[in-house]
This record gives structure tokens, C-alpha cells and sequence, in this order.
């Protein structure tokens, strides 16, 4: 009987370099440590020269900069941390996980390798594989520290356990830690505890990976979260009414002293009490760093975020009306704060992407953008624009050949259809055959047909097993 | 009369000079069907049915404003579908200056895009019924801002009822057992009937493709 092999979910993948999102960088230079906060609001020190920045919150923000500045992600990355040491010596690594982000950038610093590298590339991922038990245990050391102190883990028993791994290791004859990715950290734990398991586990996890959840993150604190509060003289539940009301915190945040002019926030807490004392939170994020000071008096793209979650939170109260609000705290959760230098940052250049980011800032739905990949395969021949390297002049005139007999909508799963149980007369016109990823789904060719039946013209495939899919559809 | 005739030709004149930039195509076919295009800051109503390839016919015209330094914006309704870039930069729409968003809401969930002029295109293609309040709205809008709304259905449009705050009306259908494409013009020029075969329309598009 023959198997029939799920497709997964298609979702417009990111290229490898654009799934990274943590930098962990080592220097000398404490005043450039500082000015980091540049990059990201979230910034967690590592050791005393060592910091690690999580790009997840802004992420969005710096592919658009790298898109304006006509570079990869990568290079702009490598230019802004250029810029803010300013010729003073640096390692920075970058990679899809923070804890590979450590062990990459000790093994920078060991081999004198100053500057940006990056996991996702050759060089990147060569070096990594020269990681030694030594440097493993000295960044494992540094975590167990961290994880102390989020009282995860005595040191005395890490310590412990550390020693009888290290001489099971060395009674194996396994030289580094890379070459054994394979040991389940089930067996790991099993033998040497969770800690020492779970560090083992993020060592090889993938970007998407739950185990990032359990990195003993501690965002350092550079100043107190700008924080109005309010509380009305009566109860109310009608966005009109708390919209006047909340324009006006919005501008008295602005003037707090703990809340520069030039600074961008990304992320605002809404804190309600309703007339039952309940206390909810609403989250406010914006897609790229917003700054409320330029939006005063009016703060259009603050107030059209804050009124997509009201309604939301409404129609998951249920719109009961008696529940009415009564006080609430606004509060700037995350900001990025701004550098001295306004070279490329906060450059305030009222150019397109300007204007985008500004409009996207107020959309309650994202703007999807593509760039091609240089793929033959239909659902891996796109992926998020990024401003990572397009396909080759030579690749892009074949690419482009195929793409204009492809239709113009895709299916997110290939849909199995039985072409003979159609009644009307049915068309198939032969356009390509491709062959699918082996580690994927085994190698399987898939012969491409412009299948006409009824009224719609479909993009069908049949594969190696003589099964029918439906990919695309001629819009 | 000659102070008529006067007359007559300073209305033409004044008329010639604020008629509204025409987004042309450059394909002969379809810019004699629009009488030489899609007027900027006009509302228009298509009636395309879905998965018969009529969307191709509107690619030109994104290309066009493309050319124009426009950012387009398409905007479609149906879910579990998503878009093949490939497809649409093989038809010589530039992936840069385009952006997509699913919704099937489209005023309630981006409503500042039609607020705004940075779109000065923009396809909504398969959304939940708008309501003469929301055609008016879009109307107001586009002709404020001088952009080209284009509101797709899936379904042919009826002759007789309609949407009053669309200036052009277009029915659009291809028999795919013939291969023929036909495009009947509902309101907004002089009506007319096009039918051309896929062949003719891949020659008159040929130019416009990237390879």
C-alpha cells in the first residue's frame, strides 16, 4: 500500500542568516557596551565584557534597514557595530540560538578572530566545529552562574556532575562536544542532570526550538520604565470616551524625564482595572521603533495599536457591559535608546521606507514582502524580503523562464485531488518536472500539469507514487 | 456660433489639461478596452471569477505604475493560499515596490493604507461584501489621493445593479475549453466587448515579460 507523505504547512521560510537573532558580543570598550542598547532594548550581561542582545523584539526593523541600506542583514549588523566601536577591537558573533551565540564568540576570542561572524555562515559554522570540551565547560560554568542566580541550580551539584561527565567523555574518546550532537539529552540527563542537559540541548537546537524558552535570560535594567497612571472619576467601557484619555497620557509620557525625546519604543503595557478590581495587561507592540514624541498631541499610530487590542480584549470579555474600566497604568515596557551619532539608526531621512514602516506601524494586519531564492522547487523559491542576496543574473533568467508558466497563487498545503472522479471533460497541458529535497520527503519527482476541469485551471503535480496534487491555482 | 464654438473648444481644453493621469498598460489590447487605461484617482469594479487566470490581466498595470516609482498594494481575501513571487516577477511586477496582505476585512483591518498616498495602487481582491458606506468611503479616498482602487469579485458583475461609486465596471471571463479570453466594459467608457485568445494575449504581453 502505497505511503502517503504529509506535506508540512508551508509557511514563506526565512532565509538561514534572517532565522538568526542573537548577538553576543566581547569588549573592552564598556562605554560601547553601553551604547548597544542601540540595537535592542534587550540586552543581557553575560560577564563583565561580555553582553548577549536578543534581536527578536526588532527584528522586523533591521531587515528594513538593511533592505534601505541595499545590504544583507549580515553586513548591516557588521556596519552598526563598526560604527559604535569606532576602530576599538571587538568579537561579535551572531547565531540562531543565544547559547550558540556564547560558545561562537568564545571561540572567536580564543582564536583572535576580532570583528562580526556570523553562525549561518561558512566560516561561521567551520569555526564552530572546532568547538572543544574546554570551551564548552568554561561558557557551562558561566551558565550554571546565571542559572544560580535564577535559582535554577546549586553550583555544588553542577559541579559535581560536570566531573563525572567530563571522565565519561574522556573514557569514550569523544573529542568534542560537536562531533556527538546526536546523544539525546534524555540520556544526558539521565545521567549527569537537567542542567547539564538542557545546556546540552540548546548547544544543537534550531532557531524554532522550545529550549530557548529555558535560557536563563536577566534583560539588564538601564533605567525606570517611563509609567503614567490614571484613575477616573467614573466607569467607563466606550473607546471614545478612554481614547481622549489615553491621547493625553500618551503626550504626558513623553515629557517624564525618564523618557528622552529621540527615543523609540517598541513595546507599551496597558494595564486596566476594571470595576471588579480585575487587573489585566494589554500588550501594545509595534512592528518597528516608534517614537511617541513625533506623534504629539495627536499620537495617531499609539492610539490605532491601543484600539485593535481594546477590541480585541471586548470581544474576549464578551462584551459584557458591566464591565467597565475605572484606572489603568500605561506603561513603556521596551524603547531603544538612541546613539550620540545619528548615522544610520535614527537617521530621520523621510524617505519610502520611512513612510512604510511608519504605515506599518499603524496597520493591525503585517504587509507581506518576498524577494526570490534561488530554488527550483515551487514553495521554496521565495521567502520573506530581507535584503539577503537574490538569485544569481545566470539563475534568474531560468528561474523567471519557469516562473511564467507558474501560477500566481500558491496553496500553503499541496491539496490531494482524484482528477479521474471528475464528470466534465478535463485538460492537461505538461509543464515541468522537478525533483524534491532527498532529506525532505525522499527523493520524490513531481511532474507539473495545468489542469483544467469545470471552471478553475489548477496547478497540479503528480508525484513518484502516481498521487495528484493540487500546489497552485491560475487566479 | 463663433462665440460657441469658443466656448466649446475652451471647456475641451480646460478639461484635456485636468483630466486625470491615465495609468496606460502598454498593451494595445488592454489599453483599447480602457480607452487608454485605468484613470489615477478612479474607483473600479472587476468581476473575476476565481481560477480562471484573469488576474494576469491586471499585471500589466502594475508593472505600468511600477515604472511610475508607485508602491502597489494587493490586499486578498482568501485564506489558506499564498502568494508565488516567482509567478508575479516573471510578469514583470517588481517584488520591491509591491507589498500583500491577507484580509478578508480589508477597511477594518488596514484602513490607514486608504488614508494615506503611499499605496497609489491598490487591489482588493475577494473581500467580505463592502457596503455602499465602504464603496463610498474608498471613492472619496482615491480620488482625494490620486490612487487607482481596483475591487475584485469572484463572480461575474450584474448589468443592471451595481456599485454606484464605481466609475469603471469590467467583466472579465475565460472559456477554458476555447482558450478565449473576454473582457466586457459595464460602465465608466464606451461599452465594448474584447475577446482575444491566450495566444494573442501572450504575444501583445511578451514584452512586458522579465526574461
Amino acid at each position: 500500500m502505497k505511503a502517503i507523505i504529509p506535506f508540512p504547512q508551508h509557511e514563506p521560510g526565512l532565509l538561514p542568516a534572517e532565522t538568526a537573532c542573537f548577538l553576543a558580543v566581547r569588549s573592552h570598550a564598556a562605554k560601547s557596551l553601553e551604547q548597544l542598547q542601540a540595537l535592542t532594548p534587550r540586552i543581557m550581561q553575560w560577564d563583565a565584557d561580555s553582553r548577549i542582545l536578543d534581536l527578536r523584539l526588532c527584528s522586523a526593523f533591521w531587515q528594513y534597514q538593511a533592505r534601505r541600506q541595499n545590504q544583507s542583514l549580515l553586513e548591516c549588523l557588521q556596519s552598526e557595530l563598526d560604527e559604535l566601536f569606532a576602530g576599538q577591537t571587538y568579537h561579535a558573533a551572531f547565531a540562531e540560538t543565544p547559547w550558540q551565540a556564547v560558545l561562537l564568540l568564545s571561540l572567536l576570542e580564543e582564536m583572535q578572530i576580532p570583528g562580526f561572524t556570523s553562525k549561518t555562515s561558512r566560516f561561521g559554522s567551520n569555526i564552530m566545529r572546532s568547538l572543544s570540551w574546554e570551551i564548552w565547560w568554561q561558557c557551562a560554568a558561566t551558565y550554571a552562574e546565571q542559572s544560580r542566580a535564577h535559582k535554577k541550580a546549586e553550583m555544588s551539584s553542577f559541579l559535581q556532575q560536570k566531573g563525572a561527565m567530563e571522565l565519561t567523555m574522556r573514557r569514550l574518546g569523544l573529542k568534542s562536544p560537536m562531533q556527538h550532537q546526536f546523544l539525546p539529552s534524555s540520556q544526558i540527563k539521565r545521567r549527569f542532570g537537567s542542567l547539564i542537559a538542557e545546556i546540552w540541548e540548546q548547544t544543537f537546537a534550531k532557531a524554532e526550538s522550545s529550549s530557548l524558552d529555558a535560557f536563563p535570560w536577566r534583560f539588564m535594567s538601564f533605567c525606570e520604565n517611563p509609567r503614567i497612571q490614571r484613575h477616573l472619576d467614573f466607569s467607563t467601557n466606550d473607546w471614545s470616551t478612554v481614547e481622549a484619555y489615553l491621547a493625553d497620557d500618551l503626550n504626558r509620557l513623553c515629557l517624564l524625564d525618564s523618557f528622552k525625546k529621540g527615543e523609540r519604543i517598541l513595546q507599551l503595557e496597558w494595564m486596566i482595572v476594571l470595576c471588579n478590581l480585575q487587573e489585566i495587561p494589554v500588550s501594545i507592540l509595534f512592528r518597528h521603533p516608534h517614537s511617541l514624541h513625533d506623534e504629539s498631541p495627536y499620537q495617531r499610530t499609539a492610539l490605532l495599536q491601543i484600539s485593535y487590542s481594546f477590541q480585541k480584549l471586548w470581544q474576549k470579555l464578551q462584551n459584557h457591559d458591566e464591565l467597565r474600566i475605572i484606572s489603568w497604568t500605561l506603561e513603556v515596557k521596551e524603547k531603544i535608546r538612541p546613539r550620540m551619532r545619528q548615522a544610520t539608526l535614527f537617521h530621520e531621512s523621510r524617505d519610502d521606507w520611512h513612510a512604510l514602516m511608519n504605515l506599518e506601524n499603524m496597520l493591525l494586519k503585517p504587509l507581506e514582502a518576498y524577494q526570490l531564492k534561488e530554488d527550483w522547487v515551487p514553495e521554496d523559491s521565495f521567502t520573506i524580503s530581507s535584503g539577503a542576496q537574490s538569485p544569481s543574473r545566470s539563475s534568474l533568467r531560468s528561474l523567471l523562464q519557469l516562473g511564467r508558466t507558474r501560477p500566481l497563487f500558491l496553496y500553503q498545503t499541496p491539496q490531494r485531488i482524484l482528477p479521474q472522479s471528475s464528470q466534465t471533460k478535463t485538460l492537461w497541458n505538461f509543464h515541468e518536472r522537478t525533483m524534491e529535497k532527498w532529506w525532505r520527503r525522499r527523493g520524490l519527482t513531481r511532474n507539473y500539469y495545468q489542469f483544467t476541469r469545470d471552471a478553475e485551471m489548477l496547478w497540479v503535480f503528480r508525484d513518484t507514487y502516481g498521487e495528484y496534487f493540487a500546489q497552485g491555482v491560475y487566479a | 456660433m463663433r462665440l460657441m464654438d469658443a466656448i466649446i473648444q475652451n471647456k475641451i481644453r480646460y478639461l484635456e489639461q485636468h483630466a486625470p493621469p491615465v495609468l496606460s498598460s502598454g498593451l494595445p489590447l488592454l489599453d483599447e478596452l480602457l480607452e487608454g487605461g485605468l484613470h489615477e484617482g478612479e474607483l473600479s469594479e472587476w468581476g473575476m471569477p476565481w481560477g480562471q487566470g484573469l488576474r494576469e490581466l491586471l499585471l500589466p498595470f502594475l508593472a505600468a505604475a511600477q515604472r511610475k516609482d508607485y508602491w502597489i498594494l494587493w490586499i486578498y481575501g482568501q485564506s489558506k493560499i499564498c502568494v508565488n513571487p516567482l509567478a508575479w516577477k516573471a510578469r514583470a511586477v517588481d517584488l520591491n515596490r509591491i507589498r500583500f496582505a491577507q484580509s478578508e476585512h480589508a477597511l477594518r483591518d488596514l484602513r490607514p493604507v486608504f488614508l494615506s498616498d503611499f499605496f497609489r495602487l491598490i487591489v482588493i481582491d475577494q473581500s467580505k461584501q463592502l457596503s455602499d458606506e465602504d464603496c463610498a468611503f474608498l471613492a472619496r479616498q482615491a480620488r482625494r489621493l490620486r490612487q487607482s482602487i481596483l475591487i475584485l469579485k469572484p463572480y461575474a458583475l450584474s448589468h443592471t445593479q451595481g456599485n454606484v461609486w464605481a466609475r469603471l465596471r469590467v467583466n472579465c471571463g475565460q472559456d477554458l475549453q476555447s482558450r478565449m479570453f473576454r473582457a466586457e466594459l459595464l460602465k465608466g467608457r464606451h461599452p465594448k466587448q474584447l475577446l482575444f485568445s491566450t495566444r494573442q494575449w501572450m504575444e501583445s504581453n511578451s514584452h512586458n515579460n522579465e526574461f
